[in-house]
This record gives C-alpha cells, sequence and structure tokens, in this order.
C-alpha cells in the first residue's frame, strides 16, 4: 500500500505494508512475494534462522537492499528472556530495531501486556528502536507510547486466524490519540480482508 | 490437582458407546460448527465420519495451512540405551528379549550427532529404556550436557520422571518431552505392561501434570494405535489434551499416533486400524484444535506419509534409526521396531518441496532454552 510517506523512529517507508517471512512453501518464493509487495520492512523470527551459518537458507534470501530486517523476540515469555533475546538479535543482524512479542502462551500466541509494557521500558533504556505486538488495547498503547516505543502493533485478530479486523472499534480509538505510528498486526488474512477506513489510509500504518 | 478425577468421571465402556451411538447428523453438527468440542470430536473420530472422510480431509489440510503456512518440522530421533527393566509386550527393547544391550557414551553420543548435524538436522529427539541404574537421571543430564551445544532443540522420550527430575533437566536444555499413555484402558496396560516400573498406570497417567508443573515448554502425547479400541484411546488422549491446555497453558502440546509396529517377540495388534481409519483421525484431532502439532514418524510406509503430509501433520522424522548407535556407532545392532519408510532426511525434504512444503530444519534456538535457566 503506497500513500504518503510512513516515518517510524526518523525513517521514512515508502511502503506501509510489514511483511512475515514464517509461512511461505519455499524461501525463494517468499523472495520473490517480499519483493513483489512492495515492503521495506520485514520480520524475522530468531529461532527459524541459524545467525551463524552464513549460508542461512532465509537470511540469504532477505539479502537486498531495499529490505530491512526486524527481528522479533518471537519464543519468549517473559520480559527478562524478551530483553536478553533482543540483545542477541541486535548483535547477529545488526539492528537496533526490534519487533517486541511476548507471548507465554504458545497456543494463541496472544501478548502478554505486562510483560511487554515491562520490557519495552527497559528496551528503549538500552537504545532499541520498538515495536511492540500488543493488544488492541487503547491505555496499552498510550503507556508504551510514554515509554518511549517508535509505533504500536495491536493486533487485529488472533495470530493466523485471517479475521481481519475484530478489534477495529478498539484500533479506531488508538489511532485517534496515537502520536506514534499504528501498525496493525496479526490476524488480518489474506487481501479479501475489508480495507480500513480511508481516514486511516493517509496518516497511519495497518 | 491432577488429570485423575476427569478421566475417572469417564468410564471406558461409556465413552466406547457414546462414540459408537454418533450418527452421520452428529457428524454434519461437527464438521459445521465454528469451535469444535469433545463431543464433536467423538462424532469425527466415530464409524458415522467414515463417509465424510474427503470433506474432513479438506478441512483439514485448510485449517493446518492457515495456521502453520508451507511448512513442515522435521526432526530425527537418537536413541541412546536399549537397556530396559520393564517388560512391554509390544517392544523389542522388553526385558524379556534376549538382545545385546548398549548404552551409549558421551564420545559414542557426539559421533552420532556429527552424522545428523551433517544431514541438517536442529531438531533432536533422544530416546532411551526404563533402566535407573543405567540411563537414569543423572545419564540424561549427561547427554543433554553433552549434545546441546550442538543442535538449537531437543526432546526426549524416556522413562516418566518425578516433577524435581524434569525440573533439574529443563535448564540442562530440554525443551519437550513426549510421554505417551500407550492405553488409557487400565486392564489391558496392566496386560501390557507386567513388569517394571511401567506397570504403574496412574505414575505415567499423571506424567503430564508433573511436566506441566515444572514448566516444560513442549509435551507430546499420545497412545499406541493397537492395543485396544484406537477411537475410544484417542478419545481420552484428546481428553487430556483439553485438561492440560486449560491448566498448563504455557505449555505447548503435540500429538502422535503411532500404530504398532513388528518388534522382536511381540504380540500382534489386537485392533488393525486402516489407512483410512488413521486419515480419519489425523484430520480429526486437526478439526478438534488449529493449533496442536500433529507429528508422523517412519513407522508409516512412505506412500502414507507423502499423502498426510497434506492433511494435518506438522512434523516428521526422516532417515530415523531405533537402534543405540544406529547412525555411527553400531549400524547393524537390533532395532526397538521395524521403521517402515527408510528414505533419507535429503529424500524427505525433496518430496516436501515438490508437495510445495517447506522442510523446516530450526524453529527453536538454543539461546532460548538458555533463558530457562
Ligand atoms: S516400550 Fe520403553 S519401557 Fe517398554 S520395553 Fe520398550 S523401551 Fe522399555
Amino acid at each position: 500500500m503506497k500513500t504518503q510517506p510512513l516515518v517510524i523512529a526518523g525513517r521514512t517507508f515508502a511502503s506501509r505494508l510489514f511483511t512475515g517471512t514464517g509461512k511461505f512453501s519455499s524461501s525463494a518464493l517468499m523472495e520473490e512475494a517480499l519483493l513483489a509487495s512492495g515492503s521495506e520492512l520485514v520480520t524475522v523470527a530468531l529461532k527459524r534462522v541459524n545467525v551463524a551459518d552464513a549460508d542461512d537458507d532465509i537470511l540469504r534470501h532477505l539479502g537486498h537492499p531495499q529490505f530491512s530486517l526486524l527481528p522479533n523476540t518471537s519464543g519468549v515469555r517473559t520480559a527478562k528472556e524478551a530483553v536478553f533475546a533482543a540483545q542477541l538479535a541486535r548483535e547477529a543482524l545488526e539492528t537496533n530495531w526490534l519487533k517486541l512479542e511476548i507471548h507465554p502462551d504458545p497456543k494463541y500466541l496472544l501478548p502478554d501486556p505486562v510483560e511487554t509494557l515491562r520490557a519495552a521500558e527497559e528496551l528503549v533504556k538500552l537504545g532499541f528502536v520498538v515495536l511492540p505486538y500488543v493488544h488492541a488495547d487503547p491505555v496499552l498503547c498510550k503507556r508504551l507510547e510514554e515509554a518511549g516505543v517508535a509505533a504500536v502493533m495491536p493486533l487485529g485478530a488472533p495470530i493466523g486466524s485471517n479475521k481481519g479486523l475484530l478489534t477495529r472499534e478498539f484500533l479506531e480509538i488508538i489511532i485517534g490519540q496515537s502520536r506514534v505510528p499504528v501498525v496493525v498486526d496479526a490476524g488480518l488474512g489474506a487481501p479479501r480482508t475489508p480495507p480500513p477506513p480511508s481516514k486511516w489510509a493517509p496518516t497511519r500504518c495497518w | 490437582m491432577s488429570f485423575r478425577p476427569i478421566f475417572e468421571s469417564h468410564p471406558w465402556d461409556d465413552v466406547k458407546a457414546s462414540i459408537y451411538a454418533k450418527t452421520g447428523a452428529d457428524v454434519e453438527r461437527a464438521l459445521a460448527a465454528p469451535r469444535r468440542t469433545l463431543d464433536d470430536f467423538r462424532a469425527l473420530i466415530s464409524p458415522a465420519a467414515a463417509p465424510y472422510l474427503e470433506q474432513m480431509a479438506q478441512l483439514s489440510q485448510q485449517r493446518t495451512r492457515q495456521r502453520f503456512g508451507h511448512t513442515v518440522q522435521l526432526y530425527v530421533p537418537l536413541y541412546l540405551s536399549n537397556e530396559c527393566q520393564n517388560i512391554c509386550t509390544y517392544c523389542g527393547f522388553s526385558l524379556d528379549n534376549k538382545i545385546a544391550r548398549r548404552t551409549l557414551s558421551s564420545v559414542e553420543m557426539l559421533a552420532e550427532a556429527a552424522v545428523l548435524k551433517g544431514w541438517g538436522y536442529e531438531h533432536v529427539l533422544l530416546v532411551t529404556g526404563e533402566a535407573n541404574q543405567t540411563v537414569g537421571v543423572d545419564y540424561l543430564e549427561k547427554a543433554l550436557r553433552t549434545l546441546r551445544p550442538h543442535f538449537a532443540h531437543l526432546s526426549m522420550e524416556v522413562q516418566p520422571l518425578d516433577q524435581e527430575d524434569y525440573e533439574r533437566l529443563i535448564p540442562e536444555g530440554l525443551n519437550t518431552v513426549l510421554v505417551y499413555q500407550e492405553t488409557y484402558h487400565q486392564d489391558d496396560y496392566k496386560k501390557h505392561h507386567p513388569k517394571g516400573k511401567k506397570s504403574n498406570f496412574h505414575y505415567r497417567l499423571d506424567t503430564p501434570d508433573r511436566l506441566g508443573r515444572a514448566g516444560i515448554h513442549k509435551m507430546g502425547l499420545g497412545v499406541l494405535i493397537g492395543l485396544e479400541d484406537w477411537r475410544t484411546d484417542c478419545f481420552y488422549a484428546a481428553l487430556h489434551l483439553d485438561y492440560l491446555e486449560r491448566t498448563y497453558w504455557q505449555t505447548k502440546y503435540s500429538l502422535s499416533f503411532p500404530r504398532l509396529r513388528p518388534a522382536e517377540g511381540m504380540l500382534q495388534p489386537k485392533v488393525e486400524m486402516s489407512d483410512r481409519e488413521l486419515v480419519q483421525l489425523i484430520c480429526a484431532y486437526r478439526l478438534l484444535s488449529d493449533e496442536v502439532e500433529l507429528s508422523l514418524s517412519t513407522r508409516e510406509n512412505p506412500t502414507f506419509r507423502d499423502h498426510v503430509v497434506q492433511l494435518g501433520i506438522t512434523s516428521l522424522s526422516a532417515g530415523s534409526k531405533t537402534n543405540p548407535g544406529g547412525y555411527a556407532v553400531a549400524p547393524e545392532s537390533l532395532e526397538q521396531f521395524e521403521i517402515s519408510d527408510e528414505r533419507s532426511p535429503a529424500a524427505i525434504a525433496a518430496m516436501l518441496r515438490r508437495q510445495g512444503l517447506e522442510p523446516v530444519w530450526k524453529d527453536w534456538d538454543a539461546t532460548l532454552t538458555a533463558l530457562a535457566r
């Protein structure tokens, strides 16, 4: 989706689409799809890649100048673990950008709000550009903004559910009062999902 | 708190009768439900669901791809020992089988590990029999310490342990424990496990609770299909899973459905499960839960595996040897059971790719396990 540029932490993105890397049928197809999408920020789970291997299949296919990697902390269950994993990701992938994901619940992968806020506070102090994955909770999003996160990433629906914007009412509130970009994450599904209200498009990412 | 009261409130004969009483209308209702209950699951595993197999398979495939993407995790067993003090009627390692016994030393473990690393494996399942003198908790701790630097993810399928033992092993790199009840039919369980610690049905039944309390990251459940009526046994596995998911909500779960394979000195299966019935079970588990991992071993033959890998399975083993030392140290020793799919891991990966599925060799990182310390 290309409208007016999106700016996160002083960096301008021509594309408002963030993409994942976990579910493709091959790394070559992933590369092709990501290139075609125009996406510039690509999330990578540290657990899926072998950073010690210069020839890692996923990383090898992401080595295009237009892609910036956004490591995520998928797999951690507490703030303490997230901070540790973030430091490893920063060292391994040479970026201080971080998608903060803390889901102690491995079934629905729902984010833990308490641990996420704690981790965000700590990570911002450590110099990370933090993009936390959270529930569509307007108060939590304001608390995270006050903690200094670069954007908030509230979920549209449970991960992998392809249900679209189930949390629309809350997303509207979050967007209405946010001073940082709002990136709607998770559960959106295929392009058949109805588009967001037009007033979202010029100012916010989703 | 434990599963026992729930288990005891579901008498075997009642469960069995309720499954066999299900009708086509019950199956249709289950298929149409947005979220399925355990009662829907009874309908989906019942004989009445047989004519709906195609519909179940399509739904199962779609749910699996949506949740797991076009990926299949690969893992391999590493047998560390065939010492066993138990008599299990279906197992080649049973105490009453006169076979050469072997327990791998650390050096031997590393030789085996080198072969598995060479094949690309990062997820390894450590397997032993039950012999506390030789393969007790100290040995398992040593094995984890030895192998941990070489793999991203270590699982174990060994004797049930006490909670404190699990608490000791988890920080050493133990990520997942598989513990199959074999059968939830108590009398039949006794018949198949006449001697040794494994004959204690309730200690085994309580094991997932001990694992959950110890904070294990993932556990695998299942029954050995062929000992008893598979529909009833698999209902109990689903009931157990349902209880565990509600109780230990931070743990991840996987299910397996091994069919009894020929082994030295073993009984013939009491109940045969056809390929169609196994497909029905796999789909029924998927339709009960979008999230549970479903695992298929090399017990099944290549044709069957190639087909069902599209229908709900999320992890596969490949290139497996079921004898300690089977990869490098003692390739000729006696296996626990005969495998049916002898294709190499590379051949399995190629088969997956041909089917539009990405073989995933690594989906965990040892640093994440280190965080549990
Ligand atoms: S199934 Fe396990 S406990 Fe039973 S004889 Fe075989 S190795 Fe021993």
